[in-house]
């Protein structure tokens, strides 16, 4: 699905709205390349359950070299360690160590569980080509039990199937983020790999009740865009949106 | 003269009982020094995995926070959990919530805009502690999901599993050291050689 805009100036003009509206919600100052996202981040590592519906809007073209990633993950612990994640992506996949995410160079997004626990990262494929546009596959990251091991683990579920359980010394986390990217870092072109993010909600250590995920740290590359749209819902994207 | 083949016979059982009994002082010292709590600084060096995953390789790229971005430089927690400094850096940033207490230490202050990297790249060392689930052998479970990529160390009187992690934004590996004490799961890390983690553990908890 091509991008188009009926005039240089009418594009200029949007953009610079939808500038407005991320200094408006508070643009966080650790943006990385190509990478667009809402997060809620807490005060301290009191998350145990993150989920929602990811709304996928594209199926774009293969770019030899190229990855694009839609991910939701918790971040596990303490600021900036370990985390895990569930999510879809298509094109390059994970390279060197051991991590088994391989290329998938074609139009439908696979579903990946990745994550660092220990300090060393980990990437699996689960299922293979499993959406393409139009699909809003709920996704679950949460801490409880894993029937296959019979103890209390990670779970994380994409399109309803449970896929993986990982141990971690943590139980809870301090951020809950979903979003959009492109791989690796040295890509700097921006593709058409919109998603909208809806019914989000993320559980506190010691509740049973979900509440809105109230995403209060967006993040986005220069070239691509958040929207903020409800406390459950935020749109990532290249303008404009499909 | 006395009969020396009579002698010969009360001596040589003694001798050998004697020797038996210095045999077996000898063993429990040694088995005493293997068991003894292990606070030395430790010589030689650490053979590690040279596997790792390259900031490239992996599916989403590592993302670089700021420390300030929660915490205080002085919130309110377990005062069994409060460090004041490590390795002579003082305490700078802290998080705790519940059972979980996350420090940073530092020899000059965090800026209110240092990230993770630049705090590892000048010297940080982050010591994080959580509740131990009951019955949990963290550092025997940390060795069997990590595989060769994690080493069983000595720290005083704790098993250890130390770790060269993957690197993070700045391309950095650091080290990791995960011990328990059967309440709280230890992890602490820095940007130090192998040898010298296990040195920082032993410091610290030996303390």
């Amino acid at each position: 699905m091509s991008k188009s805009f009926p005039h240089w100036m009418g594009k200029g003009v949007w953009l610079t709205a939808t500038s407005l509206i991320l200094l408006v919600v508070g643009f966080s100052s650790d943006a990385t390349a190509e990478w667009a996202s809402g997060q809620r981040l807490n005060s301290s590592a009191n998350i145990d359950g993150f989920k929602g519906n990811q709304g996928i809007r594209t199926n774009p073209s293969t770019v030899n070299g190229v990855g694009f990633v839609h991910p939701n993950q918790i971040d596990i612990g303490s600021l900036g360690g370990g985390f895990v994640a569930v999510g879809t992506y298509n094109g390059r996949g994970t390279t060197g160590g051991s991590p088994d995410c391989p290329n998938d160079y074609d139009a439908r997004w696979s579903i990946y569980t990745d994550g660092i626990i220990g300090g060393v990262y980990w990437c699996n494929k689960e299922s293979d080509d499993a959406f393409g546009i139009g699909a809003n596959p709920a996704f679950v990251i949460e801490w409880g039990w894993c029937p296959s091991v019979s103890a209390n683990r990670w779970l994380l579920y994409m399109g309803g199937t449970l896929w993986r359980c990982k141990d971690a010394p943590q139980e809870s986390g301090i951020a809950a983020v979903s979003g959009l990217e492109t791989t690796p870092t040295t890509v700097t072109a921006d593709y058409n790999i919109d998603a909208k993010y809806v019914n989000l909600k993320r559980n506190q250590t010691g509740s049973s009740t979900w509440i809105s995920l109230n995403q209060n740290d967006p993040d986005a590359d220069p070239n691509y865009l958040f929207t903020p749209v409800d406390s459950e819902t935020f749109n990532v994207y290249l303008a404009p949106l499909d | 003269m006395a009969d020396t083949k009579r002698l010969k016979r009360v001596w040589v059982p003694i001798g050998v009982a004697i020797a038996a009994i210095l045999a077996a002082s000898v063993a429990a010292t040694v088995v005493s020094a293997q068991n003894s709590s292990e606070c030395s600084p430790f010589e030689g060096s650490i053979k590690e995995s040279e596997a790792f995953t390259p900031v490239e390789g992996r599916m989403t790229q590592p993302r670089d926070p700021v420390i300030t971005s929660y915490g205080s430089s002085d919130p309110a927690m377990d005062p069994q959990a409060s460090v004041d400094a490590i390795h002579g850096k003082p305490r700078r940033w802290a998080a705790a919530n519940g059972g979980s207490a996350y420090q940073y230490f530092l020899d000059s202050e965090v800026t209110s805009d240092m990230t993770l990297s630049e705090f590892f790249s000048a010297g940080g060392i982050q010591l994080d502690q959580d509740p131990a689930e009951p019955g949990e052998a963290f550092a025997a479970e940390t060795l069997k999901n990590l595989g060769e990529r994690a080493v069983a160390v000595q720290i005083g009187d704790y098993d250890a599993a130390l770790v060269w992690a993957d690197p993070e934004v700045s391309n950095t590996r650091l080290h990791h050291l995960y011990w328990s004490d059967g309440k709280v799961n230890y992890g602490l890390y820095a940007d130090v050689s192998a040898e010298q983690m296990v040195n920082l553990g032993r410091e610290f908890v030996c303390r």
